[in-house]
């Protein structure tokens, strides 16, 4: 792919129903919650999704850390560490059987196993949701990925071609579902409200330029502010990690949300980069008003009145100064950019336009894409088969059952029965009836040869 | 706060200079040296409290009165330089996720992502990309440009300094190699004004080798020779080295000094001495690299070929040296004379020019640099890519480093 047709130029002719997409999320770290977000996204878009849950083995990897053994031999330990959990990795696929193995940036799938994917004909990307110039170890994986979706543009597009390696531009989103506005009571307005906030990790610049805002009602949210003794009095609650679900109600609850890049330069407070962090889009999904630092993409992302911009410290403190004394013109702002993402900034548009890549790669490739499987009936078509002498009620209840269940499993109302099988058979713990009737039909056909 | 651990050589101690620069930008400073050496860093980093830790196993009273008052000192950053056992003993006086570097966190030795790629790269010692000095400097998340790490070495008349020997023998040139040289240089320093005398420097053990030198020596030669191994303090010898028009040298702290203070250096650099690793540092200086396929060999391991990278400091040398001859810095046999490399800096560190194009050094070189965050030619090289391959392990990849919040792309 050339670079100027990785700019989410493929057309998009093919929009690929029913796909299983296992997403492997990372052990630990930021781009796990988008991860989680891309899920949701993937499951309201009709797809049925696994995930491996890579951060149930980060305990595991903190004990290695605990052996007190030689520097030499905890590396070879990690290694190993790593191989086991790509295997396993690949053995939840090889029950899975995916149509496409999603990564998220961090994922544990190692060299031999993404080898292992291309060589079993299953299509195998990443959405590596960092800054490439601080996280540069992309150059030794990307070229083992089909597909590396990146959310900055030149010259890492260019890098990427050069290297051979199919990429594409996917910036950041929202939710919807989840970063919303919020009715928040009088209690959630005091503890996390103010006039002036900041939720985001204590990088260098991030330390420095708030020391001009001291003069402010400012709270400092998130962790990694160790040892900042000039701003402690802002940091909330010591600098403990904030969830996600708290993120929300700060955005909603600030009336000005402070949104600067991280830079690793204590000498250059507002960077100018590039790409645009995620926060951007969930603060405009929230309907929260935000000053956000200027970034070379963002103009193509959000208009001039959807977000006001600033390229200096002085001009944010201009800003403040600005938005503090006029609510409605926050408001106004805020809205449209809340409009914008709804309409383009979406989760759920970043994996179809995802998939419409990987369609046109599988495409490419002369791909079924979705792969040729037993698709069997839709639980609607095994309803329809039932024998007519059963009674209504029953039927009425066997369909509510059915439908209740789909919800529980996350699967579309149009999820062929092997979809729901291969779901029932991943629950832990006593299955209900129907769950348990559902399982026996698989085998009585199995065993019958039916399908 | 900040505090450095240094507790190695002279040399060493020298080459933490770019991140000492850095780390005090940021406030006030101490650095703990090996007692012997708390004089030198002085002269060296007058900026810097500097605490001498007393390594011999006498030093222990003094010690736990040191540990204490480092202890109670609420440094927030530590560096720690080595992973020697004496360094790691002594980081474990602070909280671990406060010590970058070399470690120790619940019993458990570490070190950081970037010096676990300088253990890789560094399995190829002929490619090594990063001098030590920039090593070092960039613990520091942002270290000083290295121009203003030392100043430049401006070619200038004066005395003509001869360091006698290395640390190892092998490392240095033998009196009846070095002779000539010393005549050479000496005529160079004449050429550029008044009468210069020539220091003979080093340490007691030199002494006898400094006599067995002057020997050699033309009248007059001699006639300007003084023999100062032995006869001086280190803090004396800091000062006399920043005399100096020129320094004469193998691999030694000496030479660290020279850059140092911005005095030109001739290096010789044979053996296990490489000048990618640790040659002199900033703008100015010439190393006469020996570049036999061996190079560079093990300190600790014997030589199997009678130490034939020194015959190339030889008569063609000789002439190269005085500029009666040019080389091609081509030939690998024991013969042909070393390759002259002249230092430069790019945005990165220390470079050489003057040494056949090496795109496996080059592309290290780019992938060390974009680690740290600084861009160099050549990171879309196909070269840089296959290196890339080998450097970067599914831990860098997968797994959380110290000093990165993970993931976060905000």
């Amino acid at each position: 792919m050339t670079p100027s047709a990785s700019l989410c130029s493929l057309p998009h002719a093919s929009h690929p129903e029913n796909l299983r997409i296992l997403v492997i999320l990372p052990l630990y770290g930021g781009s796990l919650p988008v991860g989680q977000y891309c899920v949701q996204a993937l499951r309201d878009l009709g797809h049925t999704v696994e995930t491996f849950a890579a951060p149930e083995f980060y305990s595991a990897f903190c004990a290695l850390r605990s052996l007190k053994v030689s520097m030499e031999r905890l590396e070879q330990l990690e290694s190993g560490f790593l191989n086991t959990v790509s295997q396993a990795v690949y053995a939840q696929a090889e029950r899975f059987e995916p149509d496409l193995v999603l990564s998220m940036a961090q994922a544990p799938l190692n060299r031999p196993m993404l080898q292992r994917f291309r060589k079993d004909g299953i299509l195998t990307a990443m959405w590596f949701v960092e800054d490439h110039r601080i996280f540069p170890y992309w150059r030794a994986f990307a070229p083992l990925y089909d597909l590396f979706f990146v959310i900055q543009k030149a010259p890492l597009a260019a890098e990427l071609a050069a290297m051979g390696v199919r990429s594409a531009y996917l910036p950041m989103a929202a939710l919807p579902s989840f970063h919303r506005p919020l009715d928040l009571d009088p209690a959630e307005k005091r503890r996390y409200g103010s006039a002036l906030s900041f939720v985001g990790a204590g990088y260098p610049n991030r330390r420095v330029a708030f020391r001009q805002l001291m003069h402010f009602d400012f709270r400092i949210w998130g962790s990694d502010w160790e040892d900042e003794s000039v701003l402690s009095r802002f940091i909330q609650n010591s600098g403990a990690r904030v969830s996600s679900e708290d993120c929300v109600r700060i955005f909603n609850a600030s009336a000005i949300n402070l949104n600067l890049h991280s830079g690793i330069k204590s000498t250059e407070l507002v960077t100018g980069g590039d790409f645009v962090n995620p926060r951007t889009f969930e603060l405009a999904a929230c309907g929260a008003f935000q000053l956000v630092d200027h970034r070379a993409l963002l103009p193509e992302l959000f208009a001039p009145d959807e977000m006001a911009l600033f390229r200096s410290m002085p001009e944010l403190l201009a800003l403040i100064e600005h938005y503090t004394a006029r609510p409605e013109e926050r408001l106004d702002m805020a809205t449209r950019a809340r409009a914008r993402v709804l309409s383009e900034h979406t989760y759920q548009a970043r994996m179809t336009t995802l998939l419409s890549h990987v369609a046109a790669l599988a495409a490419e490739r002369q791909m079924r894409f979705p792969a040729a499987r037993a698709h069997g009936d839709t639980l609607n078509a095994l309803m329809a088969s039932l024998p007519a002498d059963i009674p209504l009620d029953v039927r009425t209840t066997l369909a509510t059952d059915l439908a209740d269940l789909l919800t529980r499993l996350e699967l579309p109302a149009t999820a062929a029965f092997p979809d729901v099988i291969v779901r029932l058979r991943a629950q832990s713990g006593a299955l209900s009836p129907v769950e348990t009737a559902l399982l026996f039909l698989d085998e009585w056909r199995k065993q019958y040869g039916m399908r | 706060m900040q505090l450095i651990l240094q507790l190695a050589r002279l040399g060493d101690l020298l080459q933490t200079g770019r991140l000492v620069q850095s780390v005090l930008r940021r406030g006030e400073t101490w650095l703990c040296v090996d007692t012997s050496l708390v004089e030198v860093a002085k002269l060296a980093f007058p900026a810097v409290t500097v605490r001498g830790v007393d390594l011999s196993a006498t030093g222990m009273a003094a010690n736990v009165r040191l540990f204490a008052e480092l202890s109670s000192a609420g440094f927030h950053s530590i560096y720690n330089l080595n992973h020697a056992g004496l360094n790691r003993a002594l980081a474990r006086l602070f909280p671990p996720d406060r010590v970058r570097g070399y470690r120790v966190s619940n019993g458990q030795s570490e070190r950081d992502v970037w010096l676990r790629l300088a253990a890789r790269w560094t399995a190829n010692r002929r490619a090594s990309p990063v001098n030590l000095v920039d090593l070092w400097g960039f613990l520091d998340d942002d270290p000083v440009p290295p121009h203003s790490v030392h100043p430049e070495a401006v070619p200038r008349a004066g005395v003509l300094g001869v360091a006698l020997a290395g640390r190892h023998a092998r490392r240095s040139l033998s009196p009846a190699l070095l002779a000539p040289a010393v005549q050479v240089l000496y005529e160079q320093q004449s050429a550029m004004g008044g009468n210069p005398e020539i220091w003979l420097l080093g340490g007691k053990s030199e002494r006898a080798l400094g006599r067995e030198l002057m020997n050699l020596l033309s009248p007059t030669v001699l006639n300007r020779t003084v023999n100062m191994a032995g006869r001086t303090s280190l803090p004396e010898i800091f000062a006399r080295v920043g005399e100096l028009g020129c320094l004469l040298t193998p691999d030694t702290g000496l030479m660290h000094m020279a850059a140092h203070h911005g005095v030109p250096v001739q290096g010789l650099f044979l053996s296990s001495a490489w000048a990618w690793e640790t040659g002199p540092y900033g703008l100015g200086h010439t190393v006469w690299q020996g570049h036999l396929p061996c190079a560079p060999c093990l300190e600790a391991a014997s030589c199997g070929a009678g130490v034939l990278c020194a015959r190339a400091f030889g008569r063609e040398w000789l002439r190269v040296l005085s500029g009666k001859s040019s080389h091609a810095n081509a030939s690998v046999t024991g013969d042909a004379p070393p390759l002259r490399l002249k230092s430069g800096l790019d945005e990165f560190g220390l470079i050489w020019h003057g040494s056949p194009p090496d795109d496996l050094r080059t592309a290290q070189r780019t992938l060390a640099a974009e680690t740290r965050g600084v861009v160099l030619p050549g990171a879309v090289d196909p070269a840089a890519t296959r290196m890339a391959t080998d450097l970067y392990t599914e831990a860098e990849w997968m797994l959380p480093g110290p000093g990165r919040v993970p993931g976060e792309c905000s």
